[in-house]
């Protein structure tokens, strides 16, 4: 293979059902939308090559189930998480409200070295419908300080549908969890590299 | 009677209290009203026939009436299964439905009652009854998971040897949740899913409920050789492993059902060689933690209680003899559950015991599944006066309609005058047993309460006095319940019912709790138990060896004779400060505890003396193997004893 010793990261999209999870995914990988997408079942990934600081990086990014009956997939899928993204509607408030049980169902699950300052990232979808608007800006920004005041949590707020925002979102969760991982390769170096050439495989969603 | 119709609703029925507000949990209405419409991509491919994408332009429109179908059923399941209630994904199964139930006589082509049933044959005989259950979150699915793991490292060696077991986890939890939760639908060709899920229907019982398995071993096994491939050439890890599986799943060949049948005659593949392992699955302390939380909170148990009831319910399970039973889905029949629930709640007799069997709900195979069992039990045995009083109410109203008529009045009677039977008789035997076996002849039964006070001779025949028993007294409360009809409609509504018992000391008494009846004055004891020479229960007390709700590490020292009586059939209520058990004092189940809670505490005291069973595997086997007992349950045991150590 021609790129050995890539990097990969594994980052998970989590939030309730319906808030654009899969969108955002296939509006950052393929640069497409749809309204036809089907209800996700467990998980599914897409796979993106990028450049950070001149690093070629391999995210694999994962899609998954919103029914809360979903929130655990098995510790096996979630070990090895780099960075999570977290997902809400702007137009849907329980959504926002659940991000907590999310999040700590997530920690729960993957149980990083360091939970506090695991690399999350916070995206409100569906600011294309602004006039339904039903959580406001200053609400989200609370909550991230919230959550970590001396590193509030980066968030977004995106739009799938026209593609707002998308790009920059994953871009700063990919410098997050790089600039993390490197951290943490002081104490254990294969923690995040994964010796994969794989990456030149078909990278297509499964539906 | 309507009370045999209980779980079997009728579709009608149904339907009209889906419509009533709350009957669909909210949670669950608002994910089907998302579901519904992302099902057009499936509509079409299995309703109209036409292959489309993602990236297509619908017209849905034409699609509304199927959709509004896809809603109805999915809003009427969640009202006959409030337990599972609606599961992501299955508006997309029942797309696949109505282009497969078919129904010529109806003018869109399937009929929704048709297609609702074959989904609840789905749901409730091919599935355990806690697959797709809301809490635990999909437990009975993640047993599966594990068990699918487990039959790859045991079936398919050469894959599993070159994933690492993380990767082997990983992967096929992956395809677990893409192909079990959905049964297959959208994941395999047309064909193949047709083959798939006619095999799963018209196949024996036994092979339809494990299919599910064999096609996916089928599948990876076709991948194997592509995955293998991508290990060793790219240093691919698991997440490609599962991209693959799911790319031969897509493009697997047509004739699914031939070679379903032939796969699991290759793999040997038998439902019980599934349930043996699930049953081993089941006793990882995460799932059985998981069971604990999801009980605690929503039970009157606490959780030392339930770890001790869930350790026993394991128990009743391992060492039942499988040879009488065909399955044991997680699960325990009529029949054994009989003897358990005399024990436990020995103040319901058996004429109430067919209607209680209904309250707990049993799955299609008519077993009871520890969940159910335990928030039956809290009510009854731990329940307010209200609990016990809605229950049962419920008992008789099988059909929801929120009132009871004569007919089922008169059977609640019946019930009713039972338990106050009982209840005397319970509160006597707690004098020790000699005094009940020595009582003399010829006393007076003196009832409870002054305006019902019926003297009735004690004559020889003690059958003729149950007799004259059962003929007097449920008139009695008969009467007590059409007086309780306070607007003369001959219907007795919960409200009335309500206020009536709780002014009434005959019912009153009923539902009395058992440690309060003790302490009550012993005026309101009978001078002597009926049933005491009899076959009938016999309610004695008896000291547990956990009082204090910590499992023993090790068992005392038990001779056979003690254990053999023990096991005997003299029915006991083990009953430490309102501590329930499921089981009479077995050797056998201290033996089975200690196996249990070994692994967290291994050390083995020096001091016990030699007859001691010492906590460590030898003399366990030894000590169990040396007992003449069903091998198959012997095996049981001792390979849950391997799992919980490793």
């Amino acid at each position: 293979m021609a790129h050995r010793k890539k990097v990969l990261l594994k980052v998970i999209i989590l939030g309730d059902s319906g808030v654009g999870k899969t969108s955002l995914m296939n509006q950052y990988v393929n640069q497409k939308f749809s309204n036809q997408y089907k209800a996700t079942i467990g998980a599914d990934f897409l796979t993106k090559e990028i450049t950070i600081d001149e690093k070629l990086v391999t995210m694999q990014i994962w899609d998954t189930a919103g029914q809360e009956r979903f929130q655990s997939l098995g510790v096996a899928f979630y070990r090895g998480a780099d960075a999570c993204v977290l997902v809400y509607d702007i137009t849907n408030p329980i959504s926002f409200e659940k991000l907590d049980s999310w999040r700590d169902e997530f920690l729960a699950q993957a149980g990083p070295r360091d939970p506090e300052n695991f690399p999350f990232i916070v995206l409100g979808n569906k600011v294309d419908q602004e006039n339904e608007r039903r959580v406001p800006t200053q609400k989200i920004e609370l909550w991230c300080k919230a959550k970590n005041a001396q590193q509030p949590m980066s968030f977004f707020e995106t739009s799938a549908k026209e593609a707002t925002g998308v790009e920059e979102a994953f871009q700063t969760i990919a410098k997050i969890a790089l600039q993390k991982g490197q951290d943490d390769d002081i104490f254990v170096p294969a923690a995040t590299i994964d010796l994969s050439g794989a990456a030149t495989k078909s990278s297509g969603g499964c539906c | 009677m309507a009370l045999a119709a209980r779980s079997n609703r009728s579709f009608r029925d149904l339907s009209r209290r889906s419509l009533l507000p709350g009957a669909v949990l909210e949670a669950d209405a608002r994910q089907i009203e998302l579901d519904v419409p992302r099902t057009g991509l499936s509509l079409y491919r299995y309703v109209l026939h036409i292959p489309a994408t993602e990236d297509d332009v619908l017209d849905l429109t034409i699609l509304k009436p199927q959709m509004d179908s896809i809603k109805r059923i999915l809003m009427v399941y969640a009202v006959r299964n409030v337990r599972v209630g609606y599961v992501q994904g299955h508006a997309d199964v029942v797309s696949f439905l109505l282009g497969k139930v078919l129904d010529d006589t109806n003018a869109l082509g399937y009929n929704e009652e048709h297609v609702f049933w074959v989904y609840c044959i789905i749901m409730e005989r091919i599935f355990p009854s806690d697959f797709f259950a809301r809490m635990p979150k999909l437990q009975g699915f993640h047993v599966d998971m594990d068990v699918l793991a487990k039959l790859i490292q045991l079936k398919l060696p050469r894959l599993a040897q070159v994933l690492p077991e993380s990767d082997l986890q990983c992967m096929s939890s992956l395809l677990a949740f893409k192909w079990f939760i959905t049964v297959f639908v959208g994941e395999v060709p047309d064909k193949a899913l047709n083959g798939y899920w006619e095999y799963m229907l018209t196949a024996t019982p036994s092979a339809g409920a494990i299919a599910h398995f064999v096609m996916a071993l089928m599948i990876l096994d076709a991948a194997t050789d592509d995955i293998i491939d991508s290990i060793t050439q790219d240093d691919g890890d698991a997440s490609f492993a599962y991209k693959i599986a799911l790319e031969h799943a897509a493009y697997m060949d047509d004739e699914v059902f031939d070679n379903l049948k032939t796969k699991a005659e290759s793999y040997a593949l038998t439902e019980e060689a599934i349930e043996a392992i699930r049953v081993n699955v089941r006793v990882n302390p995460h799932y059985m933690e998981q069971e604990v939380c999801a009980l605690h909170g929503i039970t009157h148990f606490d959780r030392s209680q339930l770890e001790q009831l869930q350790l026993e319910f394991q128990f009743i399970l391992r060492t039942t003899n499988r040879n009488n039973l065909p399955k044991l889905a997680g699960g325990i029949n009529k029949e054994i559950l009989r003897p358990i629930l005399a024990r436990v709640i020995p103040e319901w007799g058996p004429k109430s015991m067919d209607q209680l069997f209904e309250v707990l709900q049993p799955d299609a195979r008519g077993h009871v599944d520890f969940q159910r069992l335990m928030l039956a039990l809290s009510v009854l045995c731990k329940g307010t006066l209200e609990e016990k009083l809605r229950l049962c109410f419920d008992l008789y109203d099988a059909e929801k309609l929120g009132h009871l008529d004569v007919e089922q009045m008169i059977l609640m009677a019946g019930s009713l005058c039972e338990m106050y039977h009982n209840k005397l008789t319970a509160t006597d035997t707690t004098a020790p047993p000699t005094t009940t076996t020595t009582t003399k002849k010829n006393n007076k039964y003196r009832s409870a309460s002054a305006d019902t006070a019926q003297i009735i001779d004690d004559e020889d025949d003690k059958s003729a006095i149950f007799d004259r028993f059962g003929r007097v007294l449920p008139t009695a409360f008969m009467q007590k319940l059409l007086r309780m009809d306070a607007d003369c409609d001959r219907k007795l509504s919960f409200k009335e019912w309500y206020q009536g018992a709780i002014t009434e000391p005959l019912i009153l008494r009923c539902f009395e709790d058992e440690d309060e009846a003790i302490a009550a004055p012993t005026s309101r004891r009978p001078s002597r138990s009926f049933w005491a020479e009899d076959k009938q229960p016999i309610v004695l007390r008896r000291r547990s060896n956990s009082s204090d709700g910590v499992l023993p590490i090790r068992s005392p020292p038990i001779s056979r004779e003690k254990a053999l009586s023990a096991a005997s059939d003299t029915p006991y209520k083990r009953k430490d400060g309102g501590r329930i058990s499921l089981l009479s004092p077995t050797t056998e189940f201290e033996l089975f505890s200690a196996t249990m809670t070994m692994s967290s505490q291994p050390t083995v005291t020096p001091e016990d003396d030699q007859e001691s069973v010492e906590a460590n595997a030898t003399p366990f086997y030894e000590e169990v193997e040396s007992r003449p007992r069903n091998p198959d349950s012997l095996c049981q045991v001792a390979w849950c004893y391997g799992c919980v150590i490793s």
